[in-house]
């Protein structure tokens, strides 16, 4: 275990998701395992729990026995529990209740004072459960009192893991994403890579890397009253934010508890034309907004992270070449990737489209000889559809399928401006309708069938025979890596035929 | 190349049993057949001869165009089409041919059976066989009974 | 003959004489023709004396009119040549047998043929060896055809010369009364019978094949077949053929043909000198019936698979002849009964001088002598039948 990502809040959640989908196309560096974890308060986030389900599935998936291929290939060890909630299980947290200011004000009415101080009467008050409310300094201050990494899981793990990977010879490297524009990834990623770097100090091959994503989002004000964020006080954040980090950043000081030196590699993100996010919420469920672009990159920025032996100190930087549009060639390292996720992306929508309908066809009775591929997987392998292990495997490669589908139909739909050209999503997703904003859902009815080979070209092309072809190639595939077993033999081979054209 | 190789292996199918046609049955028939007064048994048996490659050739046609359509003209898109049935109305080509062999035969006092299951064989088999060894790989178990021998 | 020369009439006599040269002349190109009067001794007549055989004083002649000795005739005449005889056949001695002898020593031997041209003529006169006694009969034909008294032209050599000679004879000579021409010789059909331009009708259980022998042997005599081994079934093939008479032929009666079978087993390229041990046996596999209907030969085989021995090829020679012959009515009808001689001797007008005496005995005898020496056969086909 030598990759650690921590999400924090729901932009970092968004971003682990989109890492993830990058692991399941063996974006990955070889022989690395991840570690994740996400912290926020507010654990009912709808980008949170998206995150977590994709999670989720990407590691059920990597139990399929697929042998040796790029296809899940990274190990994924999940924190236990997945996400730390500084407020444990308390169900409407206030900041005051959390620095127990009651008490503080009958026992040291100093600190009680400061306290006053420092915050308002609403700010002490505001109940916590749905984050920060775009309010770092609660954030910092909560968040720098709850970590403990003794005894507190899944900080206790996590430093385990980390001391683990570390006594193996290997480069621990940490990364840290989240916003600086909102409340818990502004407040949490300073201060929690702070506390990690504290409590490895002294320990050489440690790399603690953060990615802030500056605002690439907006959103109608919230009707709610209270304490809330609202999407005007980005930018003016983010600047305030922005100072901050350079600031400490620059100074020298010698308490190291203050050196927010922290991160050895710092990737910032951002984009001036804002999206429209669909709904307005102060968090929960109903703060669920779609995939972006920005996550992407934030994932390529992790990755980019994870393959440096050595990284250098500073700020790499990346552009596009056009403002009103976004190309695979804009994309770091955009052959490897666009290679790997066309497969991944033929594989989804091959599975999707026509083998997983086919074995679902044959399961309640169709006739077998059609599928030749399930003739030489599935009967002659003796792996019954009915049975509850390849049902299970066959369904959780399906779920993983739609929600990578669905991701990437919404990178790509994303912004009208600029114009992402990545994937013709309209061959298997659609817009919803009657909403103002952009969002795709998969087709119910589906899929284009005939641009299978064009899926990653985002002019349309003629339309093409490779579902037809890939047909041909999966009746007459053979696996011969001894290390795909059961389901896992037919996974691999409708992946490995995906990678041919 | 596959392509090449299966359609001549077809192809090699058809060739046995034109040579089977040519060297046992002919045989067999010159043997146990006995034709109408007035036509010598080397004409009839050049007659059976003709009619049995004819069927032949056209039973390898056939299989040869199963391939065909097999490999570029359905769509497995569309996986739901019954392709099975295309293949089970070759076969009964096949026997439609042979049907139509025996009419255009001519006429014999004994041995008519034997004439009669000699062109079965050989036309439905050279489909059958064709088919049920050589389909491309997206038909290669529709033929009956392929999912039990064919391993390639 | 003297009596064939009729006074204040033509006979048919008379009129052939002519004919008899003419027919030679138109028959046959730079033939040269000679004319002989016979009787005790053969005279020869120069240039175109002979037809003073139309007038009386010809037969007047002491050197020829005493005795006739056909069979002298017969002698001096060479097989080369086309000999003709116009003779009423009545020999001194009344014995034909020395004609017939004559005639089996020199023609029918020799592979030649005797021809009988019998025609009948006015007569009136005196007929001379009548009976072994040799009596003498006055006798007048008047104008009478059934009382004409027949003569003969006898031809003596190749059948198809005397074939010819007859047409032109027959076809010129209208006015000849019943004439009736006969040919002894071995000679029945232009050729002998086959299978040429005969198609095979009927055929069960044996099919028709032409493999069992080398392909380049083109015989239109053979016709090749094969038959199962089986125990209880046998094979059977008909087929007509062409069948041309000759004409003058004496006619066959009845229909049926005698078939003469004979086998051999054929030998393989390993064994050409088969096993012969079985013929007899085998002989039996194959049965013919053979009818003549006119101009053609109605054939039918029974092929019997158990009869044949072994399994190979066997090969049949088949000769078909006539099983018996019928001499024509007109020579029972001219020969004179022999019995009645005696009784016309005391009833002369009686004497019926429209018959010939030992007629039917003298060619009854020619023919005889013909079947005896050659035996003649209407066809003869081979059959090669493969046993499997």
């Amino acid at each position: 275990m030598s990759c650690f990502v921590i999400g924090v809040g729901g932009t970092g959640a968004k971003c682990v998701e989109a890492l993830i989908h990058l692991c399941a196309a063996g974006l990955m560096p070889d022989n690395e395992s991840l570690y994740a974890l996400f912290v926020d308060p507010d654990g009912a986030n709808g980008n949170l729990e998206r995150a977590r389900n994709t999670m989720s599935d990407y590691a059920k998936c990597c139990e399929e026995n697929l042998g040796v291929t790029n296809l899940f290939k990274t190990s994924l060890a999940i924190a236990d529990p997945d996400v730390w909630s500084p407020f444990g299980d308390e169900a409407k947290p206030t900041l005051g209740k959390f620095f127990h200011y009651n008490t503080l004000k009958e026992e040291n009415q100093a600190a009680a004072h400061l306290f006053d101080v420092l915050y308002s009467p609403e700010e002490k008050e505001t109940t916590l459960e749905k984050g920060f409310r775009g309010h770092p300094s609660i954030g910092a201050a909560v968040l720098a009192s709850a970590v403990d990494f003794g005894n507190q899981v899944p900080w206790k793990t996590f430093r385990q893991s980390v001391e683990q990977s570390i006594g193996e010879g290997g480069i621990a490297k940490i990364i840290l994403i989240g916003s600086i524009f909102g409340g818990t990834g502004a407040s949490g990623l300073p201060t929690i890579a702070r506390l990690i770097r504290n409590k490895l100090a002294g320990i050489q091959n440690v790399r603690i890397g953060g990615i802030l994503v500056l605002p690439y989002f907006s959103f109608k004000p919230v009707e709610e009253g209270g304490i809330k964020a609202a999407s005007e006080d980005f930018l003016t954040n983010t600047q305030a934010a922005l100072l901050y980090y350079h600031q400490k950043a620059t100074e020298h000081s010698e308490n190291q508890e203050m050196d927010l030196r922290s991160f050895k590699t710092v990737y910032s993100l951002g984009e001036a034309q804002l999206s429209s996010m669909k709904t307005s919420s102060l968090g929960g469920q109903s703060q669920c907004n779609e995939p972006h672009f920005i996550e992407l990159y934030s994932a390529l920025a992790c990755l980019d992270f994870f393959k440096e032996k050595d990284t250098a100190d500073g700020y790499p930087m990346l552009a596009r070449e056009q403002e009103s549009s976004i190309t695979w060639s804009d994309l770091p390292n955009y052959e490897e990737l666009r290679l790997k996720l066309e497969q991944l992306t033929r594989f989804s929508y091959a599975y999707l489209t026509a083998y997983r309908p086919m074995l679902k066809n044959i399961a309640e009775g169709g006739s077998q000889y059609r599928a030749p591929w399930y003739i030489d997987f599935f009967k002659r392998a003796k792996l019954n559809l009915n049975d509850t292990t390849t049902r299970d495997s066959l369904k959780r490669i399906e779920d993983y399928c739609t929600s990578y589908l669905q991701w990437l139909a919404n990178i790509t739909a994303s912004t009208k401006t600029p114009t992402v050209k990545l994937v013709d999503y309209n061959t298997f997703a659609e817009r919803k309708i009657n909403n103002e904003v952009i969002a795709v859902d998969l087709k119910k009815h589906g899929f284009d069938l005939n641009s299978f080979d064009n899926l990653l070209q985002s002019e349309k092309k003629e339309p093409d025979n490779g579902l037809n072809n890939l047909w041909a190639r999966m009746c007459s595939a053979k696996v011969k890596d001894p290390n795909a077993v059961g389901v896992g033999r037919f996974f691999r081979a409708l992946y490995d035929e995906c990678g041919k054209k | 190349m596959k392509h090449v190789l299966y359609i001549v292996f077809m192809i090699l199918v058809a060739t046995f049993f034109w040579v089977l046609m040519n060297f046992f049955e002919a045989y067999k028939l010159e043997n146990n057949v006995i034709p109408f007064a007035g036509l010598r048994l080397s004409t009839w048996l050049e007659n059976f001869r003709s009619l049995a490659f004819l069927g032949i050739v056209i039973c390898g046609f056939l299989s040869i165009l199963w391939y065909l359509l097999g490999q570029w003209a359905f769509k497995f898109n569309y996986w739901n089409k019954k392709f099975r049935a295309i293949w089970c109305l070759f076969l009964v080509l096949t026997i439609i041919v042979t049907a139509i062999l025996c009419f255009l035969t001519i006429n014999l006092q004994e041995g008519t059976i034997l004439v009669y299951i000699f062109y079965f064989i050989n036309n439905f088999f050279t489909f059958y066989l064709g088919t049920l060894l050589f389909s491309p790989a997206s038909v290669k178990y529709t033929p009956l009974g392929a999912e039990y021998v064919r391993h390639w | 003959m003297k009596g064939f020369i009729v006074a204040g009439k033509s006979s048919r006599y008379q009129q052939i004489l002519p004919l008899l040269e003419s027919a030679v002349l138109r028959g046959w190109k730079d033939a040269n023709v000679v004319f002989s009067k016979f009787g005790t001794s053969i005279t020869e007549l120069p240039e175109r004396s002979y037809l003073k055989a139309q007038s009386t004083e010809f037969y007047a002649d002491p050197n020829i009119n005493k005795k006739t000795f056909i069979q002298e005739v017969i002698k001096q005449a060479h097989p080369d040549n086309l000999t003709i005889i116009i003779t009423d056949l009545f020999q001194q001695d009344a014995d034909v047998n020395q004609i017939t002898e004559g005639v089996k020593a020199k023609y029918i031997n020799g592979n030649l043929a005797v021809g009988v041209l019998g025609c009948k003529s006015e007569f009136k006169g005196k007929i001379f060896d009548v009976g072994p006694k040799a009596y003498t009969f006055e006798y007048d034909s008047y104008d009478d055809a059934k009382r004409f008294r027949p003569f003969y032209v006898l031809a003596l050599g190749k059948h198809s010369d005397i074939s010819n000679y007859f047409d032109y004879v027959l076809k010129d000579g209208s006015f000849l009364s019943e004439p009736q021409p006969l040919i002894f010789s071995r000679h029945f059909a232009e050729k002998l019978v086959s299978f040429n331009g005969a198609t095979i009708t009927e055929i069960s259980k044996m099919a028709e094949v032409e493999n069992l022998i080398p392909i380049d042997v083109k015989d239109n005599r053979v016709k090749q077949f094969s038959i199962k081994n089986s125990s209880d079934v046998n094979g059977s093939f008909s087929i007509p053929l062409d069948f041309k008479a000759l004409p003058y032929t004496i006619p066959i009666k009845p229909q049926e043909l005698k078939p003469e079978i004979s086998v051999f087993k054929c030998g393989t390229e390993q064994n050409p000198n088969a096993d012969q041990n079985n013929e007899a046996e085998a002989v039996r596999g194959l049965n013919i019936k053979a009818n003549l209907n006119e101009s053609k030969i109605d054939l039918k085989a029974d092929v019997v698979p158990t009869n044949l021995p072994d399994i190979g090829i066997y090969g049949f020679q088949i000769i078909l002849r006539p099983s018996n012959y019928q001499m024509p009515d007109w020579v029972i009808n001219w020969n004179m009964d022999g019995g009645k001689v005696e009784e016309w001797r005391t009833s002369p007008n009686d004497f019926n001088g429209a018959t010939t005496y030992n007629l039917k005995p003298f060619l009854t005898n020619l023919w005889e002598n013909t079947l005896q020496i050659h035996n003649p056969k209407v066809a003869e086909l081979y059959c090669y039948i493969k046993k499997e």
